[in-house]
């Protein structure tokens, strides 16, 4: 029986570097791991599977199946998905509203899909196929995205509520990536937040990021910065009950960093729960 | 109608890739600095992978290894995952005009053969676990 996230717990998102942390602490309700790490029956590093043989959640975070693709995605891997997460006994697998790859074009980075209803179509298919292949259920994650295609006819927030809507897929909320976006491209991430149905998150994203050329890079090389954790706070006062977990992928910081980056967010969402109120 | 729709869009998927990923002309109605702005935090990221598994043949070709890896990024495409492919299209290139020092060329041949060890290594588990499948539901033929 897969052990489900808890309401409002804190989670964070394996890396090698984080091990030592991760079989010490005890504030942390779930993990998320890259699924292309595990894939093709590698196994787990030793500390993630303690902590869940000690029933800590550990969800399957895919970035390969480019569900935004013209073509459907690869069968072999969501063959691969779906057998990570049966032997994590996952509550859930996530993965991206982007595409990957175009034929044998392959940037291997996620890039954004044109907020279209042709290109709507088409995801609403991929992401109904992906859902059939699948053990658990999936959680659908919005990117950050530098540039945005031309002649949209959805803004972000109809077009990610028509998606979950039409698929009765899950969110995974990327709160970073819903500021980055809002910066970067002139909306208000707050007006995106109130119009998303968040009674579909089933977690979210928090992460740091780095400026380059005036542009905010969702890099998750730095530290949550305050207008992040405001974000936080304000997905908190309408969604209370949403698990958040911290996103580092490069300059690692010491375990003391990791801890007061967790405080941060849980006195961000403390603070959005008291609103609600 | 979904078929058309999945054409037109990879036909304007394409045309993307290849004006992020080729140096091909960015599509009309896309903004070009925030398209080549893309582009290059991309080969940020595969000079990272590739310093990562590489670190001997970056260090030899010091500070003008940035540029010639930015060089060869622009006419080789590959996702950053595939460090090893990238880093051996690279050193290939980088030898054609370049004598390096014996380390790095071991450096390279290490790899390589870690490579194709761990590449037989997964086509064996992918089989193990093909046939795990297959003796667990005997009538499932994928």
């Amino acid at each position: 029986m897969p052990a489900d996230i808890g309401p409002g717990t804190l989670g964070l998102g394996w890396r090698r570097e984080c091990a030592s942390f991760v079989l010490v602490q005890s504030r942390l309700g779930f993990l998320e791991v890259m699924a292309e790490s595990l894939s093709d029956g590698r196994r787990l590093p030793m500390a993630l599977e303690a902590v869940r043989r000690r029933g800590m959640p550990v969800i399957p975070h895919g970035v390969s199946l480019s569900l935004g693709s013209a073509e459907p995605p690869d069968a072999r891997r969501l063959r691969s998905l779906a057998a990570l997460a049966e032997s994590l006994d996952a509550p859930l697998v996530s993965e991206h509203i982007a595409f990957v790859r175009s034929g044998a074009l392959d940037a291997g980075q996620l890039l954004p899909v044109p907020r279209t209803r042709d290109a709507l179509h088409v995801l609403v298919e991929n992401v109904r196929i992906a859902q059939k292949a699948l053990p658990v259920p999936l959680a659908l994650e919005n990117i950050a995205a530098i540039f945005d295609w031309p002649q949209a006819e959805l803004d972000e927030a109809d077009f990610l509520t028509e998606l979950l809507e039409r698929t009765g897929a899950l969110l995974l909320l990327d709160v970073a990536n819903l500021y980055a976006n809002g910066r970067n491209n002139g909306f208000d991430a707050v007006d995106v937040l109130e119009r998303l149905p968040l009674e579909r998150v089933a977690y979210v994203h928090v992460a740091g990021g780095s400026e380059v050329d005036g542009v905010y890079v969702d890099s998750h090389a730095a530290p949550v910065p305050p207008a992040v954790l405001s974000l936080v706070e304000e997905l908190a006062a309408r969604c209370p009950w949403a698990p958040l977990m911290l996103e580092r992928d490069r300059e690692h910081p010491t375990e003391a960093e990791l801890d007061a980056e967790l405080d941060a967010i849980a006195a961000a969402q403390r603070a959005g729960c008291a609103r609600v109120r | 109608m979904s078929d058309e729709l999945r054409l037109r869009l990879r036909q304007e998927q394409t045309q993307l890739l290849r004006g992020l990923l080729l140096s091909g002309p960015v599509p009309a109605g896309f903004d070009a600095a925030r398209v080549e702005l893309t582009a290059s935090l991309l080969i940020e990221k595969r000079w990272r992978h590739v310093s990562h598994v590489r670190p001997v043949l970056v260090r030899s070709l010091g500070p003008t290894g940035r540029q010639r890896f930015e060089h060869h990024a622009r006419e080789h495409t590959f996702p950053p995952a595939d460090a090893q492919a990238d880093a051996l299209c690279f050193f290939r290139g980088v030898t054609r005009t370049t004598a390096l020092p014996r380390d790095a060329v071991r450096e390279q041949a290490v790899a390589l053969a870690r490579f194709r060890r761990r590449r037989r290594r997964a086509v064996l588990r992918r089989w193990l676990s093909g046939a795990s499948r297959l003796l667990r539901h005997p009538g499932s033929v994928r």
